[in-house]
């Protein structure tokens, strides 16, 4: 039987916070909570880190807004953990991140490591009981893709999810180690520099992302724009095989055979960014088609 | 033009034959890290030629040379065409194979030799040989397709590639992901 056994951690950007070891099978991706909000799909389990420093109400408006987003009301098997370090009022607290969702048994709660590791067995147990019982293959998100929906698209544009699917390759230290200088201190993606990177203009990529010009210049890295942002982070990822920027631009603006002649340049003025992404997780990771 | 239904009908009786072998894959060497290689049974569902977007499935090439013409329809051209590669290898044991590079099995399900080298990537919708794949993912008595290599025919050989579908891997079938001394590093089911 196959189903999506991944944990998605949300965090805050920048901010310190547990490391998550998944259970055998099992695969963690790492997402902004700014980016959770975005999603339509549910990973399987959903760890929430908010920073240490946020209230209570902070808490509270949090619990709310993920449950607004459904999550413990749709059908499946989808669990939340909350890890929260506070400390004293507790059992307030707990009522606070339980009281929103629709189903409180599809939520836990984690106070330190230890504590992430145990509950992260026994909900990796529990959804696999969950999925023989129902019998369903794919009763968990098989695909998950980072913060997901459809983006934005110009009339003329096919609809994209707003983040590349999974690869391979997230795990790779040197394939993420490609695109670091695309991201800035804090973490998040900035359109700046992928704009520099991909020899276009600031004005050619705001369209691109279906923003203006002014929208994206003020706020380059702006968190509503790393889910598109994260397809550019993908395709550059080639650049540690490509070695240098140069040959990478060179590279998208080259016919490929593998495009059917077209440039990869055109394929992204068309919108058809996974497209792109896709073909160089291929040549990466040298599947044969 | 047939559906996913109609393939699925004939997977029941389509000629199949037991494949038994070692499988290849090439890779830049650049961004390998000996003690960090990628996870090659991780499936994410992305389109290929044989599975349209949501089916899960892993290609290799049947041996070296044909792993070498993939690589080259990726890299040809680039400042990265000559450097130095990586060789993966997998070991398939999988009783029930659709094996569309002969005649017979093209025959009983419809295939003409053109249809297995169109153009996936771009298509809007699925291709027949998409198709095909998700009628295979739906059932359990073939696991894998071998087909001619697109690559490898443009390159004037005839190599073969093979997709193995991560939902139709039952035991006593078995892919394992080589590692030194043979040994497994990964193995489906």
């Amino acid at each position: 039987m196959e189903f999506g056994r991944e944990i998605v951690l949300a965090t805050e950007s920048g901010t310190k916070h547990f490391r998550v070891h998944p259970p055998a099978k099992w695969r963690v991706f790492h997402t902004p909570i700014s980016n959770l909000l975005q999603q339509t799909r549910l990973a399987a389990i959903t760890i929430i880190e908010p920073p240490a420093s946020a209230d209570s109400s902070r808490l509270r408006s949090l619990a709310a807004a993920l449950a607004r987003k459904g999550f413990t009301k749709k059908a499946g098997s989808h669990f939340i953990v909350w890890v929260t370090r506070r400390a004293g009022r507790q059992r307030n607290l707990d009522l606070a991140l339980f009281r929103p969702f629709a189903d409180p048994g599809r939520v836990e709660i984690a106070r330190n490591q230890d504590d992430i590791g145990a509950v992260l067995r026994l909900l990796a147990a529990k959804c696999e009981v969950l999925a023989e019982r129902t019998g369903t293959p794919r009763l968990l998100t098989p695909n998950w893709r980072d913060p997901t929906g459809e983006a934005r698209a110009t009339p003329s544009a096919p609809k994209r999810a707003s983040s590349p699917r999974p690869s391979a390759l997230e795990q790779v230290h040197a394939i993420i180690a490609a695109t670091k200088d695309l991201r800035t201190p804090g973490g998040n993606l900035s359109a700046a520099a992928v704009a520099k990177l991909f020899g276009v203009s600031l004005s050619r990529l705001a369209k691109w992302l279906g923003r203006t010009r002014q929208a994206v210049s003020k706020a380059p890295d702006a968190a509503s724009l790393q889910g598109e942002l994260s397809h550019f982070e993908r395709i550059a990822r080639l650049r540690a095989v490509l070695g240098n920027s140069n040959d990478f631009r060179k590279w998208l603006r080259m016919a490929n055979q593998q495009l059917d002649g077209r440039t990869p340049l055109q394929m992204l003025d068309e919108g058809r960014w996974q497209v792109v992404a896709d073909l160089v997780d291929d040549m990466l990771t040298g599947s044969p088609t | 033009m047939p559906g996913v239904a109609d393939f699925e009908r004939a997977l029941a009786s389509a000629p199949t034959i037991w494949l038994r072998r070692r499988l290849v894959r090439m890779i830049p060497r650049d961004w390998l890290e000996e003690n960090e290689p990628p996870d090659f049974l991780f499936t994410s569902g992305k389109p290929n030629r044989f599975n349209p977007d949501g089916v899960n499935c892993v290609y290799f090439s049947q041996d070296d040379q044909t792993a070498g013409a993939e690589y080259l329809s990726y890299w040809s051209g680039t400042p990265a065409e000559y450097q130095p590669r990586v060789t993966y290898f997998a070991r398939v044991n999988l009783h029930r194979v659709l094996d569309l590079t002969q005649p017979a099995t093209q025959l009983a399900l419809g295939f003409k030799t053109d249809d297995l080298h169109q153009p996936w990537r771009l298509a809007r919708s699925a291709t027949l040989t998409q198709m095909l794949g998700a009628a295979v993912a739906r059932q359990a008595r073939v696991s894998a397709i071998r087909y001619p290599s697109d690559a490898a025919f443009r390159a004037g050989d005839a190599g073969a590639n093979v997709v193995v579908f991560r939902n139709s891997v039952r035991k006593p079938d078995r892919v394992d992901i080589l590692g030194p001394n043979k040994k497994s590093l990964q193995s489906w089911p």
